[in-house]
């Protein structure tokens, strides 16, 4: 017994690669993944500070895009994710899922151990249940917080459209209300 | 017998006088004992015989893998009429020295009877050792990898793996479990089928007279420990 408890081990090694399917949380795993990587806020701020000469009226203009840049946030990202690595990272990510669910589909679905026939089918279909849900969820993050993105900066568009048709009364002169 | 012969050994010679009589007299007495002793080896052969039959394995190997839980309830559908078979003939080995008793009509506490009840609790005993190590020796290389290998056989059992409160395991466990169906617990279910071929004997086969022994199952089952 304990010849075959040694080989049955050494089977389920084998899958030690893949272990971050059961022992890590989607959830918890991929909120880690988006911490990882710098908030836009944080971007922006840091290239708008190596523009910084020390000149007053430079600083000033820094001030105006840095304001700038707040107010459209709060239109342009509202709701959005602004946290979370680059595209090539993403890009990474996915593929390194996307070759986990090549070897998944390659594992034998039988495997003899000496006297025991081990079917692997059940494993199989749940590893590839759950790496399928590793790689929508990174798929569709950046999906939907691009489309919320688009539709933000659509509404945007049109209020602004929409604004610039009234003029201001303040800022009406003769010439305009006449 | 000895009584019989007594005269031509000490006295007698080929041409005395009641030669003859006494030849006829200790030819019958011959006679009888070389039956006796005849019906004795007889009564042993038969009871080797019957044990010898003990030595097929108790546990019969399918040539597919099945589930784990087909494997135990195959062995059971095997080893019950196999051990009540052994029963059986634990019966007929007890009704063999009866007969041997009831023929030569010893003296129950007789030191020569005592002894030859001995010499054959002694084959009783080689008899069931005989036995369970036969259906071990047979598991032992079932349960070999190599010996599989090297023979190609088709597995024994049937199990899945799967993911279970995130980890991959087993199912059956390989393992004993808490449920009692895991591969080690059937592998010992089956071994404690081998040793209870000690207890099929109804009794040994010396138990009314040995005051140590009693006359329940199981009571070779100590000396096959030892």
């Amino acid at each position: 017994m304990n010849e075959i408890e040694e080989a049955t081990k050494a089977f389920i090694h084998q899958y030690d690669d893949k272990k971050f399917l059961w022992e890590e949380t989607l959830e918890v795993s991929f909120q880690e993944f988006l911490n990882s990587g710098q908030s836009l806020h944080e971007m922006f701020t840091k290239k708008l500070n190596a523009m910084r000469t020390g000149a007053d009226d430079e600083d000033q203009k820094i001030e105006e895009e840095q304001d700038s840049f707040n107010w459209m946030a709060t239109k342009i990202l509202k709701g959005v994710v602004t946290r979370y690595p680059s595209l090539d990272i993403f890009d990474e990510k996915i593929s390194h899922l996307t070759s986990v669910k090549k070897q998944i589909s390659e594992m034998k679905q039988q495997v003899d151990i000496g006297w025991l026939r081990v079917n692997s089918v059940p494993l199989i279909r749940e590893l590839e249940k759950t790496i399928d849900a590793w790689i929508v969820a990174h798929t569709s993050f950046l999906l939907n917080n691009t489309m919320r993105q688009i539709t933000n900066i659509n509404n945007f568009i049109k209020e602004v459209s929409e604004g610039i048709k009234v003029v201001p009364k303040s800022n009406e002169s003769e010439a305009e209300k006449a | 017998m000895m009584e019989a012969l007594n005269p031509g050994i000490v006295s007698l010679k080929w041409n005395s006088d009641n030669i003859n009589p006494f030849i006829s007299k200790a030819m019958i007495t011959v006679t009888e004992v070389d039956e006796l002793v005849k019906k004795m080896k007889e009564n042993v052969r038969r009871m080797t015989d019957t044990m010898d039959k003990w030595t097929k394995p108790l546990f019969d190997r399918k040539n597919k893998a099945l589930p784990a839980e087909d494997v135990e309830n195959t062995h059971q559908a095997l080893v019950a009429p196999r051990l009540e078979d052994i029963r059986n003939s634990g019966k007929e080995i007890h009704r063999l020295m009866k007969d041997t008793q009831d023929n030569i009509k010893p003296e129950k506490k007789s030191l020569t009877w005592l002894s030859y009840q001995d010499y054959i609790n002694g084959l009783i005993i080689e008899g069931i050792t005989n036995g369970i190590d036969s259906s071990m020796l047979f598991l032992k290389d079932q349960l070999n990898i190599q010996y599989n290998k090297n023979n190609g056989l088709q597995p024994i059992f049937d199990i899945k793996v799967n993911l279970q409160d995130r980890k991959v395991m087993f199912d059956p466990t390989i393992g004993s479990n808490s449920r009692q169906n895991g591969i080690r617990d059937i592998i010992n279910k089956i071994v404690r089928d081998f040793i209870s071929l000690a207890i099929m004997m109804p009794g040994r086969i010396d138990a009314p007279q040995n005051p140590a022994a009693t006359s329940n199952n199981g009571d070779y089952l100590v000396e096959i420990k030892d």
